[in-house]
């Protein structure tokens, strides 16, 4: 912050934002595939783009959380596996069936109207289990002391078990599902999908508690330097372990996202998903090594992997080869990541200048 | 000295005991699948209890959690160390089990794939559901059929690698060419991996890159229920017609409100089924696994071995049966 004082060029300005650098090579990758496709760049498939990307901008604001503390997390689609499934079997089972009739185009039509738990008490629980998750994580590692890499490594084989061992090997289909469910992910307020609304409130809740509120700066404080933090009074494994209960909280409520959007909930959902969550809060300048990190550069990481995958299937550049497609979205992600280094630095260059006169 | 001695007398009458108990127990088989909590291999194995109901002989089964190949042959080892007398596997990879499966023959276990093959030298028997010219034929008269005979159409397929589902896309093409289907355009093949979330990213693709697409192939299970989910979110049920192989319990809804009007099986349950009746029959000496032999598989009748084409024999379960919005009531509960 103490950068404020000098007054660098109108360039450097612009430049040293981080998050106005992403947000141009954001514009610029839009741009780019909206040329070769303009069937990309058109409201309706950005639209589209933002709201199939909330769930990974949900998932990301946990993450950012947790490697602000300087923990990590990789148990998230095991805890979204397991708080969808618990939901899903609570749905499932309370499920009604009953044929009505509905009005269409001004005509009577015979339709099935699917009935179940009411949906807030379903996300009440799926949240609530994945809070536990989280706080079992958190538990492990503020108080156990083990490598956070490593416990979540095996919270993710036990919650994976955990979750096809109260399935039973069945998985919740959407004849399972109630239409409240159904419709979660599909309903528009204002123009606006309902999953866009809800990873609106998350960011906007974590956005104050983070940047607002006392507790917030903690997790930089206790991140950037736990000796430090100690010292001056904080409870430092309470802070890890409130870090990663939110990481839980907020996988348990993507697991109900995910499952919605994709009417199924499986033991292995969304396998590898927490490596699009994690490559989000690196892209969006969360340091790995905890302390750094923006919740808008973080939303704009999720977004910039959103329209990469979505650009790359609308692109075909790549014919029918997966190879290249993964390649290409490797390629992205780190051209991506060194830009924002190269930004980084060349504006720690500016800083030491400056001093120097 | 003594030790040893009365060590390995200890050993050789536990192992004459082993032997002795072995020649009275039942054929033991041992079940392979791709992946714990697919409800399609559980029904498979339901066809495994049809058959042990009805032969007497005992079945364990496994599967990884990861659909890997490594998993499996962790699996094909433990069996191997169970004694089992046959290992009746849907392979993950055609050619990474083939070295365990043939340590497996060695020792005189019988190898039967199924669903999904091994490759000719590790295996004595292959059953194939149906005959893959019959599945990319029927799918492709059925989207001709949803559409009108006239259009644009797509596939969504799993993955590029997957042997099976290419040899359907392969026959689908073939079929294509006929002259009946002149007007129809197969415009592209994408890839969804099997993943719902890229299967249904893929979709909505087709959807906004050919506005006048009209129909979609998906011969794959996760592919074909992802691609109903893109089609109904996008408000064009009806407008881009579907069909491909698809589970009834997954796709009961879509073919209740018509998203998919048509789609295709081959019942797991059968397929288990088979499979038990020709790892029995192999046991027990009646068939080897040649050209030309035949064997009775209980309530579905003769099934007849046949040259495979790699080096391997094969048999195939039966055609694929089609569910259709009037009948999926009574199978959306079985499987």
């Amino acid at each position: 912050m103490s950068t404020r004082q000098f007054k660098p060029l109108r360039l450097g300005r612009l430049l040293r934002n981080r998050e106005l650098g992403l947000t141009l090579v954001l514009l610029a990758l839009i741009g780019l595939i909206g040329l070769r496709n303009p069937a990309f760049a058109t409201p309706g498939n950005l639209q589209f783009i933002l709201g199939d990307t909330s769930i990974l901008i949900v998932l990301a604001l946990g993450m950012m959380c947790v490697l602000l503390v300087g923990s990590i997390d990789i148990s998230v689609p095991a805890v979204m596996a397991l708080s969808a499934m618990t939901a899903g079997i609570v749905m499932k089972n309370n499920l009604v069936q009953a044929d009505t009739q509905v009005l269409v185009d001004g005509a009577l039509t015979a339709a099935t109207v699917k009935t179940s738990t009411p949906l807030p008490l379903l996300l009440l629980l799926a949240a609530g289990v994945g809070a536990a998750c989280g706080l079992l994580n958190g538990l492990l590692i503020a108080y156990g002391r083990v490598l956070p890499i490593v416990a979540t490594l095996g919270s993710q084989y036990i919650l994976y078990g955990l979750s096809h061992l109260i399935s039973g090997g069945q998985a919740i289909y959407r004849k399972d599902m109630s239409d409240a469910f159904i419709q979660f992910t599909r309903g528009n307020v204002l123009g606006f999908n309902s999953k866009v609304l809800i990873m609106l409130a998350a960011f906007l809740v974590l956005m104050a508690f983070i940047n607002y509120t006392r507790y917030g700066r903690r997790l930089y404080a206790v991140g950037s330097n736990a000796e430090a933090a100690r010292m001056s009074g904080i409870n430092t494994r309470a802070v890890t372990l409130s870090a990663h209960t939110i990481m839980g909280l907020l996988a348990g409520l993507a697991g109900m996202l995910y499952a919605s959007h994709d009417n199924k909930v499986t033991q292995d959902m969304a396998m590898g998903y927490e490596m699009y969550v994690i490559a989000a809060c690196v892209i969006g300048g969360v340091s790995v090594t905890g302390g750094v990190g923006k919740i808008t550069g973080v939303a704009l990481g999720a977004l910039t992997i959103g329209v990469i995958n979505n650009g790359l299937t609308m692109l075909r550049l790549t014919g029918n080869s997966e190879f290249w497609k993964k390649a290409i979205q490797g390629a992205v992600i780190l051209i991506a990541i060194i830009t924002n280094v190269y930004i980084k630095r060349a504006h720690e260059r500016r800083v030491l200048r400056e001093r120097r006169l | 000295m003594k030790r040893i001695l009365s060590l390995m007398l200890a050993a050789a009458l536990l192992l004459s005991l082993g032997l002795a108990v072995s020649a009275e127990e039942p054929i033991k088989i041992g079940v392979v699948y791709k992946q714990t909590g697919n409800p399609f291999f559980e029904a498979a194995v339901r066809g495994f209890e049809e058959a042990s109901q009805e032969l007497g002989f005992e079945f364990i089964h496994n599967g990884p959690a990861d659909s890997s190949n490594e998993g499996q042959i962790q699996i094909i080892e433990g069996f191997i160390q169970q004694e089992v007398d046959a290992i009746a596997i849907s392979a993950n990879d055609a050619a990474g089990v083939v070295s365990v499966l043939q340590t497996a023959m060695d020792k005189g276990i019988k190898v039967i794939s199924w669903d999904s093959k091994v490759l000719a030298e590790g295996r004595n028997l292959n059953i194939d559901p149906s005959v893959a010219q019959n599945i990319g034929r029927v799918q492709v008269e059925e989207i001709a059929a949803q559409i009108g005979g006239e259009g644009q159409i797509a596939v969504l397929s799993a993955a590029a690698t997957h042997d099976n589902q290419n040899t359907w896309i392969k026959y689908m093409k073939e079929e294509l060419e006929k002259p009946e289907y002149d007007k129809i355009e197969l415009v592209t093949v994408v890839y969804g991996d099997d993943l719902t979330d890229k299967s249904y990213q893929e979709m909505q693709g087709l959807i906004n890159s050919y506005p006048d697409l009209k129909g979609v192939i998906s011969p794959t299970t996760v592919g074909v229920a992802a691609a109903a989910v893109a089609i109904k979110d996008a408000g064009l049920s009806g407008k881009i017609k579907l069909t491909g192989l698809g589970l009834p319990s997954e796709m009961a809804d879509f073919l209740a409100d018509r998203t998919c009007e048509g789609m295709y099986l081959w019942n797991p349950i059968d397929l288990g089924y088979v499979a038990a009746y020709a790892s029995v029959a192999m046991v027990k000496g009646e068939i080897t696994g040649a050209a030309g032999e035949s064997f009775e598989a209980g309530h579905l009748g003769v099934r007849e071995i046949s040259d495979a084409g790699d080096g391997g024999t094969f048999t195939i379960v039966g055609d694929p049966f089609r569910f259709t919005p009037e009948n999926i009531e009574e199978w959306k509960n079985v499987y």
